[in-house]
């Protein structure tokens, strides 16, 4: 391996290392007579310039056309690996803003740092095809989102959240790797890109599969391994809430979609994972809709939410064409930016309220906060799938992809049998389900838009940083922008596969 | 003849002293088996020509992280003998869990594998990475096809450093100002 | 190897010890415990690993045992770093005294 080019592809990457270290070493040599709030925003500032940085490298980059394949497919970084990235970088540029107006303890520089350095291991997730990096960053993403989910310290719920997010994650990962441990001694490499020889260890090969996909099913939430997920998304400070339902979900699709598009073609794979996903999808679309319905904190609805959207999303993935795989990723980066969104603005309303994000205590914010209002609405919106914005296009394609895959017969039971009748009821499940969201979502919405005190203005915008409105901004007019034309972004990504 | 016998002896130790652990109610005690269980794994390493790694285990799990383990139930030095019975339904699917993964391991030992050793293989320039005993080979390995994973493994263990520090710490409930330097 | 000891003997060996770690994992409501049982899952797969690294002949496995080692250990820090910070706040380590979460 040539160093040279190591150095060339990670350039992005070592930007962020340099910001991160920049971030830890400013604070504790030139900061320490100041308040922990002024530390915070330095802290904040220099992680933000480093990862604009990046993201400027990466466009470099592109703009060359740079391709990289270091080590027989350890990182792959053409254009799509290098968008990906970016969208990692993005989105946690969005929760780095989101994160510097308020620290929950009086470590401002090591909360950032460990969010970039989760960030690191996202990138390095998003870009690999090798199971043993994969393993790595997927470790790195873990451990410092347990320390984020436990970080403050001074309350009784967030340990526990940690702990609990600690358990699964940790029993997660070591069935992850004990899969990565069949499949290489199925096909005798760790190199996804190398699986064509298999099929006389079908066995053990079907088994490390589905062990490979308990773990990163963990990561996205989906419904065995959903339990997680509403305690860690209540009790983590809201950034890191927002940045555990975004980043390390956005990764972890990109991942699986080569880990699933990667797999020998052939009959037994498809009946080999097509029953256990599809009944993944099945519950997680069921208890993630119900439970939303039942929730009176917003924060705990908005997980129950994702564990649905995680149901949908495997809808693409059983559809098993590069359509579906690239209607997959499309809907889970729409996905992180309305969610990243909305855990901001829950952030910047009820940090200030001192509110735990029960419903009753947004009601009225849009007479205090109208532009913030506005965005959440655009974010929820989205998410439940309404017709201009980015969401809906995203089920759109999802859906549409399913349906292409069904052999289309004019006799029922030929319709509705086997992978065509999963498919069949799958998406109809769905729309079903999608109407059933709005229900939860409109209900989230009203505690915003009514409001039976007749407060004046109290303190409307104060303490909320230009550079916080314009994030939220960005966000809303992305999740627009990408549900008016989506055209561009969807081809690029579908011609990926 | 003799690898056979080692690996039947320490196989038995070491699936004994992880049912220790799972069925002990001391916590010290579940540690001292723990560490009888990677003991007796390191053996098995050794049975299959991995010295390095074998060294490594000991080195490292009971060297350092039982230590750890150990270190932790001294200091919280309370009473953490379980109280109460687990309850029925997670033991029975635990145990239907357990069950299926060795049936389906057993099925697929039933059908046959083709995977055969490979004695005696050699790196030769064709093939760097072919299995050899010898600690050479891990240095060769990782400084070269696995650079980039054993970069990632160092930031894996500064967020072990940072993030232990973090919630490890002692958090003051009356905020003193000074000697704030970690 | 003398032919009479394959590759499967390994194999059940290690799902054996991982499934106990599992139901150690399920069964104890003790975190200290739990955290020790999610080790024995771990070196499970290290078992694992090797046993395929000896017989398909090449080291990636063996390096792979290698940073399962490494990650093993960073994760024990975090695990009791929590478990501590847990229990300074709540002086107990029992699963049952966990209840302030899902109201």
């Amino acid at each position: 391996m040539d160093y040279l080019t190591l150095l060339e592809a990670t350039l992005p990457d070592l930007i962020v290392v340099v910001a991160l270290f920049a971030a830890l070493g400013v604070d504790y040599g030139l900061c320490q007579g100041k308040s922990p709030h002024e530390r915070g925003r330095i802290a904040g500032e220099v992680s933000s310039i480093g990862l604009l940085l990046a993201l400027c490298c990466l466009a470099f980059q592109w703009m060359q056309g740079s391709v990289f394949e270091i080590a027989e497919g350890q990182l792959n970084l053409d254009a799509t690996g290098l968008a990906a990235k970016a969208i990692v970088y993005g989105l946690t540029l969005a929760v780095i803003r989101f994160a510097t107006r308020h620290c929950p303890t009086t470590h401002a520089s090591e909360y950032h740092a460990l969010i970039l350095l989760s960030a690191l291991g996202m990138g390095f997730l998003a870009t690999t095809e090798n199971l043993l990096l994969a393993f790595v960053a997927l470790e790195l993403v873990s451990l410092s989102l347990y320390a984020l989910v436990a970080f403050k310290t001074s309350s009784p719920q967030s340990a526990e959240a940690g702990l609990k997010y600690f358990a699964f994650g940790g029993v997660a990962s070591a069935f992850f790797v004990f899969g990565v441990s069949y499949l290489y001694g199925a096909t005798g490499s760790l190199d996804i890109g190398t699986w064509s020889d298999w099929s006389d260890r079908s066995t053990l090969f079907a088994l490390g599969l589905v062990f490979v996909l308990v773990g990163l099913g963990f990561k996205v939430a989906v419904v065995p391994f959903h339990l997680w997920a509403p305690d860690v998304y209540q009790s983590a400070p809201t950034p890191v809430a927002a940045w555990v339902a975004s980043g390390s979900k956005v990764a972890s699709v990109f991942f699986l979609v080569k880990l699933i598009a990667a797999l020998p073609p052939g009959p037994e794979t498809a009946t080999m994972i097509f029953a256990p996903l599809a009944t993944a999808a099945i519950f997680s679309m069921l208890i993630g809709n119900l439970g939303a319905l039942r929730q009176s904190n917003l924060k705990r609805l908005l997980a129950y939410a994702s564990i649905a959207n995680g149901g949908y999303l495997l809808i693409g993935l059983l559809a098993g064409s590069p359509d579906g795989y690239a209607a997959s990723i499309f809907y889970v980066v729409v996905y992180a930016l309305a969610n990243v969104g909305a855990f901001g603005v829950i952030g910047l309303l009820s940090d200030r309220m001192k509110g735990d994000g029960r419903l009753e205590d947004f009601s009225g914010s849009w007479r205090r906060h109208p532009g913030l209002s506005f965005a959440f609405l655009l974010f929820l919106l989205s998410s439940a799938g309404i017709p201009p914005l980015a969401g809906f296009v995203g089920k759109y394609y999802l859906f549409y992809s399913a349906f292409d895959q069904v052999e289309m017969s004019y006799v029922l039971g030929e319709l509705l049998s086997g992978r065509n009748g999963w498919l069949v009821f799958l998406v109809c499940l769905a729309l079903v389900m999608s109407v059933i969201s709005l229900y939860y979502y409109v209900l989230a919405l009203k505690a915003f838009l009514v409001s039976e005190d007749e407060s004046p203005h109290l303190d409307d915008d104060e303490g909320i940083s230009p550079g916080i409105k314009l994030c939220v901004f960005a966000l809303a007019l992305l999740v627009l922008i990408l549900g008016v034309y989506p055209g561009p972004f969807m081809a690029f990504l579908q011609a990926a596969f | 003849m003799n690898e056979e016998i080692l690996f039947y002896l320490f196989s038995t130790l070491m699936l004994f002293g992880g049912s220790a652990v799972v069925l002990s109610r001391n916590p010290v005690n579940a540690a001292l088996y723990m560490i009888l269980a990677l003991v007796s794994l390191a053996v098995l390493f050794l049975t299959l020509d991995a010295f390095f790694l074998a060294a490594l285990q000991v080195l490292v799990y009971a060297g350092a992280v039982m230590v750890l383990f150990l270190f932790v139930i001294m200091m919280l030095d309370v009473d953490l003998r379980e109280r109460s019975r687990p309850n029925i339904m997670a033991a029975a699917l635990g145990l239907v869990t357990t069950g299926a993964v060795v049936a389906i391991l057993l099925t697929w030992v039933g059908e046959g594998s083709t995977i055969r050793p490979s004695v005696g293989s050699v790196p030769t320039p064709g093939n760097p990475l072919a299995f050899v005993t010898g600690s050479k080979a891990f240095g060769y390995a990782l400084l070269t096809k696995y650079m980039l994973p054993i970069q990632v493994a160092g930031f894996l263990l500064l967020v072990a450093m940072v993030g232990a520090i973090l919630l490890g710490r002692r958090t003051k409930l009356k905020s003193s100002e000074g000697k704030d330097g970690s | 190897m003398d032919g009479v000891l394959g590759i499967e003997e390994y194999l059940v060996v290690a799902s054996i010890l991982f499934c106990i770690g599992l139901l150690g994992v399920i069964l104890r409501r003790n975190v200290l415990l739990i955290l020790m049982c999610l080790e024995l899952m771990l070196n499970a797969v290290n078992l694992a690993l090797v046993a395929f690294a000896r017989y398909s002949g090449n080291m990636d496995g063996v390096i792979l045992t290698f940073f399962a080692i490494t990650v093993a250990a960073a994760e024990v820090a975090i695990g009791l770093a929590i478990l501590v910070a847990l229990y300074r706040r709540r002086k107990s380590i029992f699963l049952q005294d966990l209840n302030l979460l899902g109201r």
